[in-house]
């Protein structure tokens, strides 16, 4: 299973990352991607970004996604191309991230 | 004495500071330190007396000394908590639970060092001579002398819980004070602080998933927990300053220092409740932050809180007073025992020193080195 974890820590949610993800939600079953789970993930430490989508174990990182950049994440899920402009986080940041969702602690 | 003329000579004396503190600058890596601009809220200055004037690029544009000056006060302040964190946080690299901690911490360190850097740069290349000293005196202050500017930043930061607590409650202060500051009509103060605001994200972001790790390994009574969010909680009370704070109104008027929610706030500012006003937002943040911590308390222990305002407070009209942690006003001699009962003790420190000797202190995490 291939997961979406969009960031809901206080500062995400003020910027309405909660409706965020409902919407993701519902594109990614109107697309039929079965093998997607869209899930809350408490923070990534870049709330000043956000909200926040991560995508794992892909490891790709969309910041300050807003619902209109949803159809070009799905389509991404669905094989499309990586969404360029959103993926703007500093790598060493990603990679301190991406190790802690590998140890499946949080 | 060292005479500090321009940036470079500075720089040199940031590395003399980094062997005095102990901090051995290869832990961080090929880490670059360097000036970085976020972008401006707005070109125009947005409240206050000069408000919808274009925001000043220069010093000599500011129109009095009073306002120079004011400016100035912000900016080594905010330089001088930076510079003190990484002092309270150098020994704890000795005790790193984890390699993951370990990262996060050199990066949380590495980034103070930066802000520090960032406010020092605008001393020394913007303020002229007065610029220069302030910028070398915020490198010769020291958190474990006890002469950093601000109360919280002179307090041990002796282990992990510490680090943890600290980075949640005292760096959240943080957020909020780079957050008034990006709102400043000095553009330079306003470019530097949104760059500094996007980092400080990370390090409250350490701070909250390792005590929710501490309260998953489930090994460090949460009674202890309690009694360093009583410790950092209270004096990060105090950092956002006095009640009716007249430098705070000032800040206002001249455009300076911005409301919390200064993009947002519908209505005018009661400029003399600016530091309540922020105070409040961060009590309300902070409340919910350990709503989500308390889902991890076990059923029958009892549940985390923040203490009451009126506690341990060394500013403000309850500074001196033997309020308790819920806020009664306790004797003298009560007061001196509760605060042994609710504040670490040596004795927490040593039961905490043997429990993370076991390493299943906190929810571990293997990751590649």
């Amino acid at each position: 299973m291939r997961v979406c974890l969009v960031c809901q820590n206080i500062d995400c949610k003020s910027r309405g990352s909660e409706q965020l993800m409902k919407e993701f939600q519902k594109r990614v079953a109107a697309r039929g991607l079965t093998d997607v789970e869209v899930k809350p993930y408490m923070c990534f430490g870049a709330c000043q970004e956000g909200p926040n989508i991560v995508l794992y174990p892909e490891k790709n990182w969309y910041a300050a996604v807003k619902v209109e950049d949803l159809d070009e994440i799905t389509d991404h899920l669905a094989g499309g191309p990586h969404v360029q402009r959103l993926d703007t986080i500093d790598s060493a940041l990603k990679e301190l991230i991406y190790q802690l969702l590998d140890t499946g602690i949080l | 004495m060292v005479k500090i003329s321009s940036f470079d000579d500075w720089i040199q004396y940031f590395r003399e500071w980094q062997n005095d503190i102990g901090y051995d600058p290869t832990l961080l890596g090929n880490y670059n330190f360097e000036t970085k601009l976020g972008d401006l809220h707005s070109a125009e200055i947005e409240f206050g007396d000069f408000k919808g004037q274009r925001k000043w690029e220069r010093v000599g544009q500011i129109p009095n000394q009073s306002i120079r000056d004011a400016l100035m006060n912000l900016i080594i302040y905010q330089g001088d908590t930076e510079f003190a964190s990484v002092e309270q946080q150098r020994n704890l690299l000795d005790t790193t639970p984890t390699e993951y901690d370990r990262q996060a911490l050199v990066r949380v360190n590495s980034e103070e060092m930066r802000h520090g850097w960032q406010m020092c740069y605008l001393l020394v290349n913007y303020f002229g001579d007065s610029g220069k000293l302030e910028a070398r005196k915020l490198l010769e202050r020291r958190a474990f002398r006890g002469d950093r500017l601000l109360g919280s930043f002179n307090a041990p930061v002796n282990n992990w819980l510490d680090f943890f607590t600290y980075t949640e409650f005292v760096d959240r202060d943080g957020k909020y004070q780079l957050t008034m500051l990006s709102h400043s009509a000095f553009a330079p103060l306003a470019e530097s602080v949104t760059a500094m605001l996007k980092e400080e994200f990370f390090h409250m972001f350490t701070g909250h998933t390792g005590l929710t790790r501490i309260l998953r390994a489930g090994k460090i009574p949460v009674a202890i927990v309690q009694k360093y969010f009583n410790k950092w909680l209270s004096t990060a009370y105090d950092l956002f300053g006095t009640d009716h704070s007249s430098s705070a109104n000032w800040a206002y008027v001249w455009g300076l220092k911005g409301r919390f929610d200064e993009d947002e706030a519908k209505i005018p500012a009661e400029k003399d409740k600016l530091n309540d006003l922020a105070r409040n937002h961060y009590i309300v943040e902070c409340a919910k932050l350990i709503d989500q911590l308390n889902a991890l308390v076990p059923q029958g222990q009892p549940k985390l809180y923040a203490p009451d305002l009126k506690f341990n407070r060394s500013i403000g009209e309850h500074v001196g007073k033997t309020y308790s942690v819920t806020g009664e006003l306790l004797s003298a001699d009560a007061y001196k025992k509760h605060v042994t009962q609710v504040l670490p003790t040596a004795e927490d420190e040593q039961l905490l020193s043997e429990i993370i000797k076991s390493k299943d202190w906190v929810a571990q995490m293997q990751i590649k080195s």
